[in-house]
Order: C-alpha cells, then structure tokens, then sequence
C-alpha cells in the first residue's frame, strides 16, 4: 500500500495553485515533489 | 532568458546553493557526485554537469535545437538520455558526452519525460499520446499504461525502489500512480492541500 499524504508547504513559494502546472516529479524517500518550474515544488509526504 | 539553478534542503525548506544560468534549465537530474542539467539557449540544448555545490559546470554536449517545448534528460551511471520532442526519438550519450545513438521511437508523437531502467530500456512519457511507453533500445516498444480520462499531456515520471511508476501531469491537479505491470493504481487523485488519496 502506497499513501500520498499531507500537502506540505510549498518549496520557494507558498503561493502555488492547484492549477499551476508541473513539469516533472520527484519521489525521494517520505516526501514527493511535483516541480512547478521556476515557482517552486509542491511538496506532499508519501507513505509505504 | 536567464534563470537559477537551486539545490534545496527539502528538510529545512532551505536554500544550499545557487547559481545563475544564461538561458531555459529545463530539466536536473542527480548521478552520483554530479547534476546534469539539460539547458537550452538559442538553438542549442547543451548536456552541463554541475558539482554538488554548484560551485563548478562543463559542458558535456551540445545539441541543436529547434523546439520550443521542454526535453527531459535522465542519468545512470555513465549512461545519458535526452528526449527529442520534434523528431519522435531519444538520444544517448556517454556520461561523458561521446555520442552512443539515436533510438527512433515507433509509434511515438511528443516524447517528453524520459528515465532509464535497470534492465536497460527506457520508460518515456507522450505528451501527445497520453501514454507511459517502455522502449527497447531498438525503438520497440511496449505501452506501459495510456491515459483513458480528462488528464492530459504527462509530464514528468519516477520509478521507486520498488518499480511503482509515478506520473506528473501539466495540469497539475493530479498525478498517477502505476504499479511496475502498468496498473494504475491512482486515478483521479485530486492534490488539494489537504487532499489524502490511498492506493
């Protein structure tokens, strides 16, 4: 089983929308990140 | 166009290192003691390797570039791979910049996000079929999972430690979650900030 948890606060910004659109995805151990460009990273944990 | 290259204490929500870049980074990745960065100015996309620090960048290769849309590149070991968007293929160099091949990717339209496996294919995103595709290094390939919803255009992809493939999408309000078979095992997960989804 695989959880994508909490948002967590945002990298570079706090200010990123639901809307803003993501390039890339990064899993690194409890945390995942949806890389937003130049805006920042919207951060979430991640269980297993 | 200038920009910034960032390396993140994602524990600290902190900035480590910085540097500037003249021109579009369009994607890093890590390998080993060295990021590599796929930076695109006028009309050459150009392979830089950074050190940790940022502290100090070559060039490792430089390739002419006629579109305006993003390439993904990915790095294992000394092998790197850049996505061709406009001519439906993939490109691979050494770590070192000695050009390997092209590998022309059958049946594919826009190839965007790209990551090399263990066993030696390479898992890429379609941004115009909507599809995750598994290509042998001869071009073959086999669809890994194709988008049957409203989500369109698949950006970016990651595999963990256990083959689980996950997918970003341009619009952002979701992702997927595909099990190393190609299941999906998260659909409409919606990523509000207090949004929880279970696969």
């Amino acid at each position: 089983m695989i959880v994508l948890g909490d948002r967590l606060p945002d990298l570079m910004s706090d200010e990123l929308r639901r809307t803003d659109t993501v390039y890339d995805i990064i899993v690194s151990g409890s945390h995942l990140y949806l890389v937003c460009g130049d805006k920042g990273m919207k951060c979430f944990t991640i269980s297993y | 166009m200038n920009g910034k290259v960032k390396v993140w204490d994602a524990e600290k929500s902190d900035i480590k290192y910085s540097t500037r870049v003249e021109g579009h980074m369009h994607d890093i990745k890590e390998n080993g003691d060295h990021l590599y960065g796929a930076l695109q100015h006028d009309d050459q996309l150009t392979v830089v390797r950074y050190d940790r620090q940022l502290t100090n960048r070559d060039t490792v290769v430089s390739i002419p570039y006629k579109t305006n849309q993003l390439s993904q590149i990915d790095v294992r070991y000394r092998e790197i791979v850049v996505t061709d968007w406009d001519n439906e293929l993939i490109k691979l160099y050494s770590s070192d910049g000695e050009f390997v091949r092209d590998v022309q990717l059958k049946d594919a339209k826009q190839p965007y996000g790209v990551r090399l496996m263990k066993d030696d294919c390479v898992l890429v995103s379609d941004w115009e079929a909507d599809s995750v595709t598994k290509y042998k290094t001869d071009g073959s390939g086999e669809i890994v999972w194709r988008c049957d919803d409203r989500l369109r255009y698949p950006t970016g992809l990651c595999v963990n430690e256990w083959g689980f493939i996950f997918v970003s999408c341009y619009t952002g309000d979701k992702i997927y979650l595909l099990s190393p078979q190609g299941n999906c095992l998260i659909t409409h997960c919606q990523l509000t900030k207090t949004g929880c989804v279970t696969a």
